[in-house]
């Protein structure tokens, strides 16, 4: 009786302790490398893909473009019933199993709306279950930075920006964006600042600094004070 | 006797059992033993390999801060020598070379200052002096290139600016030094004093609060004079609450529900409401307290519904809205259209001209046909009775400027904003050539070139650079 309790003991501390140290191991590694979606086609390829997927029953989700989770998840299942190497991701082989031809690096003058993509990034990050006109105000206060002489000139240059979004330390910057966070990206991108001009926003219940309570509040949308 | 003989056989056995019994105890308890012995090594590996890949990163991460400093010390010195060489030399050719190289140092140096592990809030003075020095020292090169000189008080400005330099490169040399004797930048950035880290600290000249910065006002990016711009076109009484929900349901026909939700008191000071159409699509509306104008609309949409209404429906959706919040002639001068929305750029036509500071921005919902954006900041910041004054430069010479090889598709006469708030007449030709479309602009006035713009196609539409 007491050598089966001994080997179990035994037993579970190696298991265990091969979790904590595959555990600690894990810790260290990128997120990105589970996380982080390939754009190999544009938003109107995008919407073929989806439109024949729903069609042939692979796809359930609505057709707008993104090439998130569920579409990927639907592109597998469509790879994996035809023979295809199973991997989410529209290359020649699997569009021509779809029947389409991609645009893919043809078409020179075509720029990746890397830009977009960003900000669309930071806004779901930071402010994903607030309200629409809040995550506006969110990608409106990265464009207002970028303009400012206080803070980088660039999107890239103000996102990641040591200390600035505590969503790029944790790594939350890189799930995978929904449609409202495109969506408010863009409206942003269009000229549409719902702060007049702030520079900076923060959770009042969350904040930990005291400087930025210094500042000039402008409006306050869901959770998140914006001020200048 | 037999049962002495059977009693010592038992007994052997019985020996013999409890052996067996001692072994295997002490198989077993070996077993535990190298099981857990293994599984201590395994934990221990495992941890060995963990830590020493969190030191690599750690390592790959000082690197990438090492390099950056170091970059920021060779600009700001580089930016040092080449200030005091413009600061001692008469010819504007020479100096003129000199602010360029300047401004292109400062600019790096901006970019080096803010991949650094500095605290933010301390450190925005300094990036903002030298994105400053970067837009004030190009202005001046600008100005030498067409024929300027360099005034007394812009060589005073240039010396104040210098002695700024000087004292950061003095913070930044010292800090080199320490680093090459082992100072870890990011040790002493993860080492916090309230808000502020270390290494911030030990930067503490360079953005201490003492340091009088000198104010550049010129006519390019970061000036002290474009930060913030007065709003002309507000007009009308002051209004209440209740008076900015009637403008709300007079300008909205099919809102099922509009809530206060409260009010905006910055460049523009607004009452906000959150309101529900009846295509149960959420908006969030703005009205001014001055004159009760709808300043913004802001709503996401519907995105899981079928397209219903074509983009001419769209259109002319989006032009009554407009004409609905004052722009009684409006022209379509842009549009995109993303997901399930399009979004139309109009600008007014007064007289024939093409209004462009006067730009509005309506989003239109094509599953429900439905106004789910609008942005009349623009619109209420720029828009005045203006006089254009009359035109001296005829539309067929202006033509003779555009080169060879476009096909010009259409042309008119359009105010055109330009930077740094100045508004300009121009004559506008939209070009095709091949499958670029280009917009040229040549002032109406002076036949100048004012500015061309490319339409630059992406994955999810267009944008003009």
């Amino acid at each position: 009786m007491k050598k089966k309790l001994t080997i179990a003991l035994s037993a579970f501390l190696a298991i265990s302790s091969i979790l904590t140290a595959g555990g600690l191991t894990n810790y260290f590694k990128p997120q990105s490398e589970v996380q982080y979606s390939v754009m190999a086609t544009t938003t109107a390829e995008n919407k073929v893909i989806q439109q024949k997927l729903k069609r042939w029953g692979y796809y359930t989700g609505s057709v707008d473009g993104i090439y998130g989770s569920k579409t990927r998840e639907a592109v597998k299942y469509f790879q994996r019933k035809n023979g295809l190497s199973v991997d989410g991701i529209v290359g020649p082989k699997t569009a021509a199993a779809l029947g389409m031809t991609l645009s893919g690096s043809s078409s020179s003058s075509s720029q990746s709306s890397s830009d977009l993509n960003l900000l669309a990034h930071c806004v779901y990050a930071e402010a994903r279950g607030e309200p629409y006109i809040g995550q506006v105000a969110v990608a409106a206060v990265i464009l207002n930075r970028v303009k400012s002489a206080s803070f980088p000139n660039t999107i890239a240059g103000v996102i990641y920006q040591p200390y600035a979004f505590s969503s790029v330390s944790d790594g939350q910057i890189n799930l995978t964006p929904n449609d409202t966070a495109y969506k408010a990206a863009q409206d942003a991108l269009n000229g549409w600042d719902p702060t007049y001009g702030c520079l900076y926003f923060y959770n009042a219940s969350t904040s930990t600094s005291k400087w930025i309570y210094s500042r000039k509040t402008v409006v306050t949308y869901g959770n998140h004070i914006f001020a200048i | 006797m037999k049962k002495d003989v059977l009693d010592v056989k038992k007994d052997l056995s019985r020996e013999k059992k409890e052996v067996k019994k001692k072994n295997k105890a002490v198989i077993g308890l070996s077993i535990a033993t190298g099981v857990l012995a293994l599984s201590t090594i395994g934990l221990g590996v495992g941890v060995a390999i963990s830590q020493s890949q969190a030191m690599s990163y750690r390592g790959d991460l000082e690197s990438v801060y090492q390099k950056s400093m170091y970059e920021l010390v060779d600009s700001v010195n580089n930016t040092e020598t080449k200030l005091a060489k413009v600061l001692s030399s008469d010819g504007s050719a020479y100096q003129k070379k000199m602010l360029l190289e300047v401004s292109k140092n400062t600019n790096e140096a901006q970019g080096y200052i803010s991949s650094l592990p500095l605290s933010q809030s301390d450190i925005q003075e300094t990036v903002k002096m030298v994105n400053q020095i970067s837009g004030y020292t190009s202005t001046l090169a600008e100005k030498l290139s067409t024929g300027g000189t360099l005034t007394e008080s812009e060589m005073d400005t240039l010396a104040d600016i210098h002695q700024n330099i000087v004292q950061m490169k003095q913070e930044l040399n010292t800090l080199s030094r320490k680093m090459e004797n082992g100072y870890n930048l990011m040790d002493e950035s993860l080492d916090f004093d309230g808000d502020m880290n270390m290494l911030t600290q030990e930067l503490e000249k360079m953005h201490d609060v003492d340091v009088d910065y000198p104010t550049m006002i010129y006519d390019g990016p970061f000036s002290d004079s474009v930060v913030s711009a007065q709003i002309k076109g507000l007009s009308g009484a002051n209004i209440n609450q209740d008076e900015a929900l009637e403008r709300i349901n007079s300008s909205f026909k099919n809102l099922s529900s509009v809530e206060f939700e409260n009010q905006t008191s910055g460049r523009f000071e607004t009452f906000n409401f959150r309101a529900t159409n009846s295509d149960d699509e959420n908006l969030y509306i703005q009205v001014t307290k001055i004159g009760g104008h709808i300043l913004t609309v802001s709503g996401a949409g519907n995105s899981d519904r079928e397209v219903e209404v074509n983009y001419d429906q769209a259109k002319k959706i989006a032009l009554d809205f407009a004409k609905s919040n004052g722009i009684e002639e409006g022209e379509v001068v842009w549009t995109d259209t993303i997901y399930d929305q399009t979004y139309f750029n109009i600008a007014p036509v007064e007289n024939g001209v093409v209004i462009y500071p006067d730009l509005v921005k309506v989003k239109v919902d094509l599953t429900s046909g439905t106004v789910v954006g609008y942005d009349g900041t623009t619109y209420f910041t720029n828009h005045t009775e203006r006089n254009l004054g009359a035109v001296l430069f005829s539309k067929e010479s202006a033509q003779k400027g555009v080169p060879s090889g476009f096909e010009i598709t259409l042309s008119r006469l359009a105010l055109v904003p330009l930077e740094y708030n100045r508004e300009v007449l121009c004559w506008e030709f939209e070009c095709e050539r091949g499958e670029d479309v280009y917009y040229f602009y040549f002032n109406a006035k002076t036949g100048e070139e004012e500015n061309i713009l490319k339409v630059i196609k992406t994955d999810d539409g267009s944008k003009l650079m």
